[in-house]
């Protein structure tokens, strides 16, 4: 329900101290799986989510596999414990929505025609949930499959811009999202400069909405920085000068 | 003892290794005049023919396989009239009975336990592979078969193709250390010798080539 909670106070601020548009403290880590094929770890504000990769590999049951391109099979998860009421485990409809909705979002990016008649796991496991867990879902996830070795356009990255108090915010916390007056998740390929994901809650003027995109675009450039940072630290190693014998 | 000193440029997906009208391989795709790398790993130019060919030489990528490649691959399973084997690919491969013996058998009589068991090792050559049926494995050749003893080693894309250019090296190892090197091209290697002891020291020798480059 909407209530007169008050979203941004007299000096601009945010419930969580922030600037309208400031994105909350982030933090990549790529490879924290041995197990998996690729893997990832965000951080960002309450957020907390660990991305696994698997594949391409076999598809099972046999009968889903594509013969012209690889399948790409996405699982969005809560924990029981990532929000304040426990969660139940059974996936409920959010959770089977945002997985589709992720998938889609990552789809453009990857290259499956190479591997025909197999399949990409990607496994999202939300630990702690504190609003746009989708969106960073998806910075993750992009990383993850860049670390899976497998190819790519570009990576994705995603941010959530919305309205609160009738001024446009980005990187929407809990609060936020749950009673601010929009919402709006975006993912972008940033080099390629194309839209993925492109969802709308609430009501958006198109001068808004063209305010939206602008801060959008500006805390995705952020943002991509940052996965770049994070898989390039991944092979620091090798980027340093070696002496060779 | 030589020292080189290099620097490598590291390229990730989405970033653009090179502008301008070059032939590429798959690794880098053309948008607009842009040359962009599709992996995370290091941007080479290649001669191939008299041609420059940009390539990007991944860091960790799933191995295809390529029609006369030699790989080491590993029984998971056995059929009626087939094994099949992990090399290490996307696809698991298939090694029919007619690729193994040179003689014409009979299902009925030979028990394909015998001759190829679950976990064994071999070294086949990849015969037909299109993306539109799985890998068909062969062993009806010299230097191809099972693997009764060595050491055996996964490798990445990245580790193998710094084996891979320095052949020469491998072939020195080779001698000294008394063994058979085999480098499959889905990224394994295979140290054969006569004894445990030649196997370690030509390990040893494998890792030294790979010291201060490995990931």
């Amino acid at each position: 329900m909407k209530t007169k909670i008050r979203l941004i106070d007299d000096s601009g601020k945010r419930v969580d101290g922030r600037l309208p548009d400031e994105l909350r403290p982030l933090r990549f880590e790529v490879g924290i799986l041995k197990n998996a094929d690729g893997s990832a770890y965000v951080e960002q504000g309450g957020n907390k989510i660990a991305v696994a990769v698997y594949g391409p590999r076999e598809v099972h049951p046999r009968h889903q596999a594509r013969p012209d391109r690889a399948l790409l099979r996405t699982k969005y998860r809560m924990a029981t414990f990532s929000v304040k009421d426990r969660k139940s485990p059974t996936p409920g409809r959010r959770e089977i929505e945002i997985s589709k909705v992720i998938r889609e979002a990552l789809e453009p990016a990857l290259l499956l025609e190479k591997f025909p008649r197999t399949t990409i796991d990607v496994f999202i496991e939300v630990l702690q949930a504190d609003g746009g867990t989708r969106c960073a879902s998806i910075s993750a996830a992009s990383l993850a499959l860049a670390d899976a070795g497998i190819p790519m356009r570009d990576l994705v990255a995603a941010v959530a811009v919305g309205k609160a108090d009738g001024r446009i915010i980005l990187d929407l916390n809990h609060l936020e999202d749950q009673y601010g007056e929009g919402d709006m998740p975006i993912a972008m390929m940033p080099s390629l400069n194309a839209v993925t994901l492109l969802q709308c809650d609430g009501s958006f003027t198109l001068e808004e909405l063209e305010k939206a995109l602008k801060l959008a675009r500006k805390g995705i450039s952020t943002i991509y920085e940052k996965q770049k940072e994070a898989l390039r630290s991944r092979y620091l190693d090798i980027t340093k000068t070696y002496k060779v014998v | 003892m030589i020292k080189v000193r290099r620097r490598y440029k590291l390229v990730l997906p989405g970033e653009v290794v090179r502008i301008g009208d070059v032939k590429t391989t798959t690794n880098v795709i053309k948008i607009g005049d842009k040359l962009i790398a599709t992996l995370v790993g290091i941007p080479k130019m290649k001669k191939r023919g008299g041609e420059n060919i940009l390539d990007v030489i991944p860091l960790k990528t799933p191995y295809i396989p390529k029609e006369g490649d030699i790989v080491i691959g590993k029984i998971v399973d056995i059929g009626v009239t087939n094994w099949t084997v992990d090399i290490n690919s996307p696809w698991k491969a298939v090694l029919p009975l007619s690729e193994v013996f040179s003689r014409p058998v009979h299902i009925t009589k030979v028990e394909l336990r015998d001759y190829l068991n679950i976990a064994d090792l071999i070294v086949a050559r990849v015969i037909a592979f299109d993306l539109t049926r799985d890998p068909l494995l062969t062993i009806r050749e010299s230097r191809l078969g099972k693997a009764t003893r060595g050491l055996f080693l996964e490798l990445n894309s990245w580790k193998w193709s710094l084996l891979k250019s320095k052949e020469g090296l491998l072939k020195k190892v080779k001698d000294k250390a008394k063994c058979d090197i085999i480098l499959g091209a889905n990224y394994r290697l295979l140290i054969l010798g006569k004894t445990l002891e030649n196997e370690l020291k030509a390990l040893d020798m494998v890792r030294n080539i790979l010291k201060g480059e490995v990931i």
